[in-house]
């Protein structure tokens, strides 16, 4: 074990780290005091059924939602206080496509590259088509993509600017199995790259597979957190059924 | 922020180059307004070209609405409005690039609906035309400014295209009146509107300059 | 939470409006005097002026109040925005009422877009669109953050909108509904007005008030329920 010193701390910075997260709307409270973190270079999955918080707890963190107690910090930094750097770190995924239709899979990927402020557009946008393999319909509008397709984009899209976190909410909804595989392939492929991922889902299947470490949010709170390996998917499934039914 | 409003700015030409939605549904529903207006108001020669100005106005502020609705309902529909938020960009310069679309989108149905225009109530347009086009511009500047800002706070609400026109129409008061009587100058019915421009400037300065103030408050979670 | 000011404050303050209400109300019957020209009708003046003063002194608060709040986030603002909003739409409602009341007996027409009648209905316009703003937004915090946007911009857009309409006016003349109640008035009409001024701020910071701790007494049972909630959860919970 090193001695502590900042050098040492960094370069093991969880690439998340949320403390006492508690976000209210008004009568609801959505997120209760939460403690989660996301080890860097692994994929970690968050379970809960619809209504837990998952989605408010992705967007704290994508610094969508600016009003909350407790902290968070991406890679060692205070949400609060990182700012632009924070930001440009993390990508999110949503079942939202957060495409535009009437444009082009190219257009799309050039006009975020162009927001993003990449330093070659083209080549950055020609490269993202590539690698997730849409390079067939890169002058086929948003409009015509199938839902695999369309996912695809939207995960190119999120990682355009080389984030090193990258948050997917409920990814695989709507997808068929050969799409589904597809992108826990890409997920993968990025985690392998030294990418942390946290990924929520309802799915429990999917969600073992894909899992280097596990998390269940019910009623927003974390009920379980545990890595992924040496977990038997049974007991994790009664488990889980448990604290739905709660 | 420049690199922001430009990226904008060439997305939305580019959707616009592709659906033409913004201008058709612009250019049609003024065209509506200016016909329904003549089987409304049966109206002379005279009194056409004395109250033209009016009727055009009238028919660019129900058009132009409709024009400005799109330009947040295009961001709203696969949660851009996110996706732009996600992006470490000045916000302003979201507003200014949107901003700035849409009054190329507006002079452009402008433009489109003059000839339309001087046919319809036999009003020639081509003695002060340089100052016409300047009208067009200083009023679609006016129009839009507080147009972006409203229609992104608009398609935040339930009931978006109930709501733009409903904040827009009293607060634009000021640069559609203006820009009536600039207008009827630019056609040669009255002779002296220099007030009316100062106001159309200072309206167009103000809330240019409101708005992109105050539009990083309207894009939040 | 606690409740900004007490029953007693409100007390005192209902008090006052009601006394000067009062005094004004006589002073109007029986001291002021009947104008020549207009007869008893022009008695409307006492309540139309006062009415119209507020209203506009109530879209001032909601610009300062929206201000406050975009730079605090403090709930306390958006509530107070929105009260004097609601109110300021009341008043500026019974100015619209009373000013054809008014025109109707002198000039034998109800309305004539006289230009401070015309500038109050913009007022009127601008107050609905902020209310119905508020109304159709679901989230509590875009609709404070939204609303408060509008409530700046309405208030910046009224100057303008005063000069628009006064040069329009002097270009198109029509008769004037409110007429000129600076020039030349009779030193008991004034002190009438003066009373009149008094009674209706009095009423409007009342209900402005009370308004307030309408809205503050909701939140605290809103907290309430959440807690009540949440404990249910710890009960529930605990394993």
């Amino acid at each position: 074990m090193r001695s502590s010193g900042t050098v040492a701390d960094a370069a093991t910075a969880p690439a998340l780290s949320c403390e006492h997260v508690t976000k209210r709307f008004g009568r609801l409270t959505a997120l209760r005091s939460v403690d989660l973190t996301v080890p860097p270079g692994q994929c970690t999955v968050l379970f809960g059924r619809n209504g837990a918080g998952k989605s408010t707890l992705l967007h704290i963190v994508a610094a969508l939602i600016r009003s909350y107690e407790g902290r968070v910090a991406v890679f060692g930094e205070d949400l609060r206080k990182g700012g632009e750097r924070s930001r440009r770190a993390v990508g999110l995924v949503s079942h939202d496509s957060y495409l535009y239709n009437d444009l082009t899979a190219l257009d799309n990927l050039r006009f975020y590259a162009r927001l993003y402020g990449a330093p070659d557009v083209e080549q950055r946008a020609r490269s993202l088509l590539t690698r997730f393999d849409l390079e067939a319909k890169a002058r086929s509008s948003v409009r015509e993509l199938s839902r695999g397709m369309k996912q695809r984009l939207s995960l190119a899209r999120a990682v355009l600017h080389e984030p090193r976190l990258l948050l997917l909410d409920e990814p695989f909804t709507g997808l068929d199995e050969p799409a589904c595989a597809t992108l826990s392939g890409m997920l993968a492929d990025f985690v392998a790259r030294g990418g942390a991922a946290l990924l929520t889902t309802h799915d429990v299947e999917r969600g073992l597979e894909v899992a280097q470490r596990v998390a269940v949010l019910e009623r927003g709170a974390i009920a379980l957190e545990v890595p992924a390996a040496g977990l038997d998917a049974a007991a994790f499934r009664h488990r889980y059924r448990e604290l739905l039914e709660g | 922020m420049l690199k922001t409003m430009a990226a904008i700015l060439w997305k939305d030409l580019k959707i616009e180059l592709r659906t033409k939605e913004s201008m058709s549904a612009a250019f049609v529903f003024s065209v509506l307004v200016l016909v329904i207006f003549n089987f409304a108001l049966d109206l002379d020669t005279a009194q056409a070209r004395r109250l033209g100005a009016g009727f055009f106005w009238v028919a660019f502020a129900f058009g132009g609405t409709l024009a400005l609705n799109r330009s947040f309902a295009i961001e709203k529909e696969s949660g851009c409005t996110r996706a732009l938020m996600l992006a470490p960009v000045d916000r302003s310069g979201i507003y200014t690039g949107k901003f700035l679309a849409n009054v190329i989108f507006l002079v452009a149905t402008q433009v489109l609906i003059l000839p339309l225009f001087a046919v319809f109530f036999d009003v020639p347009v081509g003695n002060r035309l340089g100052t016409l086009l300047l009208v067009f511009v200083l009023g679609a500047v006016g129009f839009s400014s507080v147009g972006t800002l409203f229609s992104a706070i608009a398609a935040n609400t339930r009931m978006r295209e109930l709501m733009l026109p409903v904040l827009l129409l009293p607060v634009t008061i000021p640069v559609l009146l203006a820009a009536v009587e600039t207008t009827s100058y630019a056609l040669g019915v009255t002779d002296d509107a220099s007030f009316w421009f100062k106001l159309l400037v200072v309206y167009d300065v103000v809330f240019v300059t409101v708005g992109h103030l105050v539009f990083e408050y309207v894009l939040e979670e | 939470m606690a409740m900004s000011g007490t029953k007693t404050g409100s007390a005192i303050l209902a008090l006052i409006a009601l006394a000067t209400m009062l005094a004004g109300l006589a002073m109007v019957g029986f001291y002021a005097p009947v104008e020549a020209e207009q007869g008893v009708v022009q008695k409307i003046f006492y309540f139309h002026v006062p009415l119209a003063w507020n209203g506009f002194i109530g879209f001032t608060l909601v610009f300062v109040f929206s201000f406050i709040f975009l730079v605090t986030r403090s709930r306390k603002w958006d509530i107070r925005a929105h009260a004097a909003a609601e109110v300021g739409v009341l008043f500026t409602t019974l100015v619209l009422v009373t000013g054809p009341i008014w025109a109707k007996p002198i000039w034998g027409i109800w309305w004539t877009w006289d230009a401070r009648l015309t500038l109050t209905l913009v007022l009127w316009l601008i107050y609905v669109a902020y209310l119905m703003l508020r109304h159709y937004v679901d989230s509590p915090d875009k609709r404070a953050t939204l609303s408060a946007v509008v409530g700046i911009v309405g208030f910046i857009d009224v100057p303008l909108v005063y000069f628009a309409i006064r040069w329009w006016r002097t270009q198109h003349p029509q008769p004037v509904i409110a007429g000129g109640e600076g020039s030349g008035l009779d030193p008991r009409m004034a002190a009438t007005l003066w009373v009149c001024l008094a009674a209706f701020t009095a009423l409007y910071l009342y209900l402005y008030r009370r308004r307030v701790m309408l809205e503050e007494t909701r939140d605290e049972v809103d907290d309430l329920h959440r807690r009540f909630d949440e404990r249910g959860h710890k009960t529930q919970g605990a394993a």
